[in-house]
């Protein structure tokens, strides 16, 4: 098994690619886009579900108007887009709680309703017992399971270390946070999910 | 195991886990078979989260045009914001050197008097209200003249008056444009005045001055080119009373023992009349004191 730098790493082609890309060439903003865009979408659709696909259309857009101004490695780059895509995502939370609250206080038929703090939560949980599912399990049902059996700070470093591949720092700066923090909480998050997976009966 | 307390009592340091390993797991490259106890089940989620899903390639399709058309409109590549360091601390010091020697340039020469007269009176004004002095241009071209005593060669070459501390007044009509011009005119001025001024101290001077006095003898009211002086000396063409200041003034410079004007030499008679000087001062007037 190669560890996903491996498997998505453009070697010292990087380069080239991105001169290219920022000259407007197609083929190099192509091979950018499909570097980046499967561990994009994985990563937004455990936040964002089925809006994941248009969140990291936004996010692609937004690079391209900034790629003429970006200078930096391969290492670099990939953080900047999960960066973006970040800010995205936080956006897209903040409008989805703001339609949610609306919805709450009108309600569908129009009478009242109750008021809802935060996005309205729908992660699917676990159908299955986890033994029997981890080894079919595709990506995305993987992500799904970690939303789902962690909470929402511990999903979004874990999301960012193992999907997008991201290191601890770049992780800590995308979320705010000190590194050691990011440590503690991706241990944390590690404990939970063996906890959780070991004992499905307690789901 | 329906008591989660007595489970985890049951199995202690089931879940424990080192910084290394929690790296490989996260990194998904650690095998089910081969994590640590109780994280082979984490460690196929993550291996499953890390794997690339499948790529829709008509959505990409059109995401990469629309990025291609974003990035072809978007502007040139921008200059780096911040220019280096070294440059910017090359580029302060030599706005500073600049600064520092014109400023250097402009005292000295303000000092020196050399400005142009605007430029100088400007420079003297301002400077001079925080007590440092620098000379004006009207004094200055005062002490000037005073000095190398042209403007009394010019009154003895043509016989005319002049004023004591400013230009020679060739024809007489020399404007006002300095002190001493205007110095001189009121000691035109004051030429009747010093007439009879002449007269009454002229005698009372010449008895202090004590010789070669022709105190009131020569003054006669028609005479032109004459103003007004007490003393002078025994000098035919200065030194009787009625003479102009600066002409005072250099036969001053020629008698130690005669008087000089006591404002630059531009006094009338009985102003000037009995002041003695010390001989450091004869022949040199300057600005008032």
């Amino acid at each position: 098994m190669t560890t996903p730098a491996t498997r998505h790493s453009l070697g010292e082609q990087f380069q080239g690619i991105l001169a290219a890309a920022q000259e407007g060439g197609d083929w190099a903003v192509a091979i950018l886009y499909r570097w980046l865009q499967p561990a994009l979408v994985g990563y937004l659709r455990g936040r964002a579900g089925d809006d994941a696909e248009d969140l990291a259309a936004e996010t692609w857009l937004a690079v391209a108007r900034g790629l003429a101004g970006f200078s930096g490695d391969e290492a670099a780059f990939r953080s900047w887009v999960f960066t973006i895509a970040h800010r995205r995502l936080v956006d897209h939370h903040r409008a989805r709680s703001r339609r949610v609250r609306t919805r709450s206080l009108v309600g569908d038929d129009g009478s009242g309703g109750t008021i809802e703090d935060g996005p309205a939560a729908d992660p699917p949980g676990p159908d299955d017992p986890a033994a029997e599912a981890l080894t079919a399990v595709a990506t995305d049902e993987a992500v799904r399971r970690i939303v789902a059996l962690l909470p929402a700070d511990q999903a979004e470093i874990v999301l960012l270390r193992v999907v997008a591949g991201l290191p601890v720092e770049d992780v800590a700066r995308i979320t705010g946070r000190r590194p050691g923090t990011v440590r503690v909480l991706q241990h944390r998050a590690l404990r939970r999910l063996a906890e959780r997976l070991d004992r499905p009966e307690e789901l | 195991m329906g008591n989660p307390s007595i489970a985890r009592g049951m199995r202690p340091n089931r879940h424990s886990l080192d910084e290394h390993s929690a790296t490989r797991l996260l990194q998904g490259a650690v095998h089910p078979d081969d994590a640590p106890p109780g994280y082979g089940s984490v460690a196929g989620l993550l291996a499953a989260a890390a794997s690339p899903p499948a790529l829709d390639e008509d959505a990409g399709t059109a995401t990469i045009a629309a990025m291609v058309e974003a990035i072809r409109d978007a502007d040139p590549v921008p200059q780096p914001r911040r220019k280096p360091v070294l440059g910017k601390i090359l580029a302060g010091k030599a706005i500073a050197a600049v600064a520092v020697l014109g400023l250097s340039a402009t005292g000295a020469a303000a000092a020196a008097g050399s400005l142009p007269d605007p430029v100088q009176g400007v420079v003297s004004d301002v400077v001079g209200q925080v007590g440092v002095e620098i000379p004006h241009p009207n004094h200055g071209k005062s002490a000037e003249h005073r000095k190398d005593g042209e403007h009394k060669n010019e009154h003895k070459k043509d016989g005319t008056t002049t004023s004591t501390s400013g230009k020679p007044a060739k024809d007489g009509t020399d404007k006002a444009d300095n002190h001493g011009q205007q110095t001189s005119d009121a000691a035109h001025d004051a030429k009747a005045d010093a007439k009879e001024a002449g007269e009454k101290v002229g005698p009372a001077v010449c008895a202090a001055v004590g010789s070669n006095c022709q105190s009131g003898k020569n003054n006669s009211p028609d005479d032109e080119t004459t103003t007004t002086s007490t003393a002078g000396s025994d000098d035919s063409d200065s030194g009787a009373p009625g003479k102009s200041g600066e002409e005072h003034g250099r036969a001053t410079s020629k008698d130690d023992r005669a008087t000089t004007p006591t404002t630059g030499g531009i006094t009338t008679g009985e102003k000037h009349s009995g002041r003695e000087l010390p001989s450091s001062d004869k022949g040199k007037g300057g600005r008032p004191e």
